[in-house]
């Protein structure tokens, strides 16, 4: 599939106007602070350079005592002010670019919720979504910001003090910029090689990182302890450790380099504009000029290199930042699922697309569910997970699909739940292809437990009545809504729960997640499974779609766990995938998969005779039994 | 059997360290002074002349830069003056002053250029610093008890050691960068101090005022930060925990599925308004500080003027000399801000320093260094007398008064409901936590007297989940970069039925695995991994006592009969522990022990267990009842069956 992750670099002009988007919709303060602030700061520099001439200008005119107090204290109100005002606006600039973060942050994990699911299986987007997370977590998007900020007030500083300049001397003006635009080249010729440097630094420093995330996360910890694993990683961190200061050496010096060449140019420049003003100060060279003048042309020479190199910094950085978040929009540009409307599909020229189909069709409770022709290869891989596979499910029977690992059982749960398409062939729904329901009214008809089912960092009421969901953090307790409590009890009871949870002191409220919630409990393995079928027998579903329930799970919980199963299905249509050959003999009808293909659709007293592969599967536990 | 001596046998620091009180004064036994701390960080640099030398010449370097650019104005408004008074008018006849400009030109780029040179060539060798010292702080919580590691109230009180040592301008190099660099400062000020007291030695005195209020007025402000940071951490943790959740893939069926992201949304919407009522707080106060610190600085400023213009009315200085000291009070104000704010800062960053070095140096292991003595080797039975434990901040027992005896070449099966202690069991053996109460001896030496080292030496342990890591195959097996047996780790995954796969690729045992550092390196499934970790446990070959922790739950039905089938061979004649759920595996065990709410339940082989009532049976039927022979009507319905079996719980039904 070609839609899902695009190596073409995004241009830089585009990441900008996707950044200033982001930020019109998540923060627009955030704009509104950054131009404040950039005024503020600049005007704080003009006033810089008029205040000394205000007060030489003061003593050629020889002004009284008095006079000079009441300017002065008239200019440190003022400067008091500025800097005050300064401050606020830093501190509200900074207010606003954390908010801004954690907004992007926000939006980002929302964004995983919304891109095409079959991206999520793409380890491209794990890879695009790790160096996407790094630039979030630094805050480069805000440093964009920040040094936007910087430019906006170099610019008006710089627009500011050539206005002086200019009352003086063209020739000056003149002079000064060309100096000062050498300055400016050579500084940004050199902060390009540092940045290269940088990014050269990148991938070792997510290596680095990765190690590092090794000594910290929760999954090694054991294997710390007992094969000594983190010596062995902290001598790989070592070999980064010197790889990344050797490097970071050898750039500090290309940069200490690129700063004292540009120190000499900003000197050179000092030297010309100093003797040129004391020259004009003593009337050679043009017009004589007061003290007041030559100290506020000293002062606009030095604000302006300043300027220009704050100017010059900050361009070619929000260039270097800019190619940093790449990933960020890139993955932000992933292509989202459509939820209200059928799938337009990509492959399937006789699906009518949505524009000419106003309403998506309602898919009703299932009579039948037919695999017509269905193959599929994952994306980016060569193997047909799934061959030309057709099958027939009626409304009230139960189906086991078997095989061994990777034979496309859990596929065919994804294709059935829309998480992936068919490359051909069609999954018909009552005859209608599924692709022509609106996704959410679609899965309202499926209730999935997956292989790997997830809850969630919720109350345990939220986790199994997931449309009321409110995820309050700071609501207490008694949240329930009255009119769920009597079915959520039932679904409860009918999992085999409620003693379970009437011993915990918040009850139905509690907590799953400890992180979240200091009285949160941790269930074990089995009772996670239990709340996850009972998540499933809440939402009422026309069809049951069981993944491999019970690989965790003791025997006695197992058994238990297809009790379950069988009050869930009961006048359900349902689909049972196990490794554990015992549990397809109770459903209605097993489907053999091996190689993509189906080479056995039957109930389990023919399969046992007739289909080798099943025979051996089953044999090969059964005979512990025997 | 060896009488164990008590020698050398720890006190179960878990469980004293529960107690709030006594685990603060065991992080936390003595107060360091600052000083002290500092004395601490600053040994390392001591030891090296280099970077001292290169730390004086900077400052002095850098310390005269605003010297010399208070003084210039003063020499050219001195020289314009005199040139005035002698009215020239050709520029050759301004040399003087042109020559003064152009000195003080050349001194100032010699002196920014050693400056720059310096500092940037001295940088990364503080970051190197820093780094090793995270290199060590973050392996000891790879080495402490797992007990505390897990337990949440503790690593509270160890404190936030990333922010000592996570990043290059905060903890430890944000300190020795600050100090570099306010050397400078301390420089110019002092010089500036000496100048301006002839002056007016009312200034100097002015100036450590000013001083003193910034740096009390930032203190003030940053240990409120301080205050508020146990809540900024919590949300911080929330936070990222809700984001964490969000962002990872795996949930994305689920969300999908069940339609959780307006939850997840609600979630960190509630936390993320939680951070903002904080940070404005915070602002807040700062805005509060540093309205009087303003005033304060600007009335200094103002002050020094006001005395000099009346000393310039009074006659005492001269235009030329009003001029360069105003320009050296602007500077002057600029060096002690300066200086005030690096006090605030180092004063606060220290104290996460003073938290890691108080880490660094406590002693967080319960084990003790003994060695298991060679000559014992071939005699390691195992037994837990009267074991007690439950994890930290639970108060539910996982073992109560366990008792358990294992024979020197016994092949055991651990089973049990889940939540049984059957991995609990494991991880005491193994010397992952200690128990609460009671002892477990191999070999007749209690395993608390004995080093982690000796522990793994002897016991090799196939972990239940397993995650490779980014490393080649053989280094992930022999764990080790070098000094790889590689015979031995080719049979080692012959044994585990891996090696098939792993021939197959280019490089063979020095594949790289994962990802990240290769892009084509080898990506195993779960299954494989399990294999994996079974090789890694038979490349310690050395071991006596092997554990398998569910080394099959991954696999399919004959992939599992594949690995069960070798296990005999696998085990040879060493100590064996199987863990499993699935009961088919216990039959190749001597012994089959059933644990059931901390305790053992039932003893016994195979053949005993399942021919007299009791869990073991009634599990035993609950599998077995899948399998059952056909019944001879092939016609009956296969779910009604399923359903009697699960009510009746298999009794009274005969298999096979």
């Amino acid at each position: 599939m070609d839609n899902t992750i695009n190596s073409n670099k995004i241009p830089t002009k585009k990441i900008f106007s996707a950044l200033f988007g982001l930020a019109v919709k998540l923060r627009p303060q955030l704009l509104l602070v950054t131009i404040l602030s950039s005024i503020l700061q600049s005007g704080n520099v003009l006033l810089t350079i008029w205040i000394p001439k205000i007060i030489l200008d003061g003593f050629d005119k020889n002004w009284p005592l008095a006079k000079f107090i009441q300017v002065i204290i008239i200019l440190a109100v003022v400067k008091l002010l500025v800097n005050y005002f300064e401050d606020i606006s830093f501190q509200l600039n900074n207010h606003e670019q954390n908010i801004f973060t954690r907004k992007v942050d926000l939006h980002f994990s929302q964004k995983i919720t919304k891109v095409k699911y079959e991206i999520l299986e793409d380890p491209d987007a794990l890879d695009l979504k790790q160096r996407a997370l790094a630039p979030i977590e630094y805050g480069y998007l805000h440093w964009i910001f920040e040094n936007l900020q910087g430019i906006l007030a170099a610019i008006i500083a710089i627009v500011g003090i050539i206005t002086i300049l200019l009352n003086f001397s063209i020739g000056l003006f003149v002079g000064v910029t060309l100096i000062s635009l050498i300055a400016f080249a050579i500084e940004g010729k050199l902060s390009s090689l540092a940045i290269k440097f940088q990014q050269e630094l990148v991938p070792v420093n997510r290596r680095y990182n990765y190690y590092v995330g090794i000594l910290t996360d929760e999954i090694h910890q054991k294997e710390h302890r007992l094969y000594g694993l983190s010596d062995v990683v902290v001598e790989r961190l070592l070999d980064y450790n010197k790889e990344i200061v050797s490097k970071l050496r050898d750039m500090n010096v290309k940069v200490g380099n690129a700063q004292t060449v540009s120190t000499f140019i900003n000197i050179f420049s000092r030297l010309i504009l100093y003797s040129y003003s004391g020259l004009r100060v003593l009337g050679i060279m043009g017009a004589k000029i007061g003290l007041g003048d030559f100290s506020i042309l000293v002062g606009a020479n030095e604000n302006y290199g300043n300027s220009l190199k704050t100017l010059g910094k900050n361009i070619i950085e929000t260039i270097n930042l800019i190619n940093v978040i790449e990933p960020v929009i890139a993955f932000l540009e992933l292509e989202e699922m459509d939820e209200e409307y059928a799938s337009e599909s990509k492959r399937h020229i006789h699906l009518k697309k949505k524009d000419d189909n106003k309403k998506p069709k309602k898919p009703g409770r299932l009579k039948q569910l037919t695999f017509e022709n269905v193959s599929f290869t994952y994306p980016k891989t060569d193997r047909k997970i799934l061959d030309n596979v057709s099958f027939t499910l009626n409304e009230g029977e139960a189906l086991a699909i078997v095989g061994r690992n990777n034979a496309g059982k859990s596929t065919i749960v994804k294709l059935i739940c829309r998480l992936f398409e068919p490359d051909s062939g069609r999954i018909l729904w009552n005859g209608v292809d599924i692709r022509e329901f609106s996704y959410s009214d679609y899965l309202d008809e499926l209730a999935c437990v997956f292989q790997d089912f997830k809850l969630f960092p919720l109350r345990i009421w939220e986790n199994v009545a997931s449309t009321w969901t409110k995820a309050d953090i700071d609501a207490e307790e008694n949240t329930i809504p009255l009119d769920i409590k009597a079915k959520l009890d039932k679904v409860i009871d009918k999992v085999e729960l409620t003693e379970a949870i009437n011993k915990l002191p918040s009850g139905l409220n509690t907590w799953l997640e400890k992180s979240l919630n200091d009285d949160a409990t941790d269930f074990s393995g089995g009772q996670k499974q239990k709340l996850a079928i009972a998540r499933a027998i809440y939402k009422d579903a026309s069809v049951a779609i069981l993944d491999e329930p019970t690989a965790a799970l003791d025997p006695l919980a197992e058994s238990e766990v297809y009790g379950h199963f069988a009050d869930l299905i009961k006048g359900k249509t349902a689909i049972f995938i196990s490794h554990r050959m015992s549990a397809s003999r109770f459903c209605d009808r097993i489907i053999v998969l091996e190689d993509g293909k189906i080479t056995g659709n039957d109930h389990h007293s023919k399969l046992i005779n007739e289909n080798d592969l099943y025979r051996s599967l089953y044999e090969a536990q059964a005979k512990y039994y025997e | 059997m060896v009488e164990l001596k008590a020698i050398d046998r720890r006190e179960n620091l878990v469980k004293k360290l529960r107690d709030p009180d006594y685990r603060e004064s065991y992080l936390h036994p003595k107060k360091r002074t600052r000083r002290e701390v500092l004395k601490r960080l600053y040994k390392p640099v001591f030891e090296n002349k280099k970077i001292v030398v290169a730390q004086v010449i900077c400052a002095i370097t850098g310390g005269l830069i605003p010297v010399l650019s208070a003084f210039i104005m003063r020499f050219i408004v001195e020289s314009i003056q005199g040139l005035l008074s002698q009215n020239v008018s050709t520029v050759g006849e301004a040399r003087s002053m042109l020559l003064s400009i152009l000195v003080y030109c050349l001194l100032f780029f010699v002196l920014s250029a050693i400056t720059i040179q310096i500092e940037m060539r001295t940088y990364s060798w503080f970051m190197n610093i820093r780094i090793e010292s995270l290199g060590k702080a973050f392996h000891k919580m790879t080495k402490i008890e797992l007990g505390l590691r897990e337990d949440a109230s503790f690593l509270n009180s160890v404190g936030d050691l990333s922010a000592a040592v996570g990043s290059n301008n905060s903890g430890m190099e944000g300190i020795y960068h600050e100090i570099f660099k306010i050397g400078k400062s301390v420089v110019a000020t002092l010089i500036l101090s000496i100048i301006l007291a002839r002056v007016n030695p009312l200034i100097p005195i002015i100036a450590l005022v000013s001083i003193i209020i910034n740096a009390y007025s930032r203190y003030s402000y940053s240990s409120y930060h301080h205050s508020l940071m146990p809540k900024f951490q919590e949300v911080g943790r929330k936070s990222s925990r809700v984001s964490n959740i969000s962002m990872d893939f795996n949930y994305g069926k689920d969300v999908r599925v069940y339609k959780m992201r307006g939850a997840f949304e609600n979630l960190a919407n509630h936390l993320i308004k939680k951070n903002i009522k904080l940070q404005i707080k915070l602002r807040i106060k700062r805005l509060k500080t540093t309205i009087p610190v303003t005033i304060a600085l600007v009335l200094i400023d103002l002050g020094i003027a006001a005395v000099l213009v009346v000393n310039y009315f009074d006659g005492r200085i001269d235009a030329a000399v009003l001029v360069m000291i105003l320009s050296i009070v602007g500077i002057y104000s600029m060096q002690l801000k300066e200086i005030g704010r690096v006090i605030a800062y180092v004063y606060e960053e220290s104290m996460y320093i003073d938290y890691l070095y108080d880490f660094l140096d406590a002693s967080l292991s319960s084990k003790g260094g003994q060695d298991f003595p060679m000559e014992l080797k071939n005699k390691v039975d195992i037994e837990f007398r009267d074991v007690w434990f439950r994890y930290p901040g639970s108060d539910n027992w996982v073992l109560e008064g366990l008792n358990l005896q294992i024979k020197t070449g016994e092949s055991v099966a651990l089973v049990g409901v889940n939540g049984a202690g059957k991995t609990t069991l494991i991880s005491l053996l193994t010397g992952l936590y200690q128990p609460e109460k009671g002892q477990i001896l191999i070999g007749g030496i209690d395993i608390a007297s004995l080093s982690q080292d000796s522990l793994n030496k002897l016991i090799a342990v196939v972990l239940q989940e397993i995650e490779p890591i980014a490393l080649t195959i053989a280094q992930n097996v022999a764990v080790s970069l070098g000094d790889i047996d590689k015979e031995l780790v080719e049979e080692s995954l012959k044994k585990a039925g891996l090696w098939g796969k792993i021939e197959s690729y280019k490089n063979g045992i020095d594949s790289m695995m994962l990802r990240v550092v290769e892009d084509e390196g080898v990506v195993l499934s779960g299954g494989e991994n399990q294999k994996l970790a079974i090789a890694r446990a038979l490349y310690r070959d050395s071991a006596e006592i092997l554990v398998l922790d569910e080394p099959t739950s991954a696999l399919d039905a004959i992939a599992e009969e594949q690995i069960y089938r070798d296990f005999e061979s696998l085990i040879k004649d060493k100590t064996a522990i199987f863990i499993s759920h699935r009961l088919a595996s216990t039959r190749f065990c001597d012994r089959i022990i059933l644990l059931n709410g901390g305790k053992i339940e039932q003893i016994g082989t195979h053949d005993e267990l399942v021919s007299r009532p009791g869990l073991y049976k009634d599990m035993y039927d609950a599998q077995a009842s899948y399998y059952k022979k056909e019944a001879a009507d092939e016609d009956i319905d296969e779910r009604k069956i399923f359903e009697e079996d699960y009510i009746e719980k298999g009794e009274g039904v005969s298999y096979g």
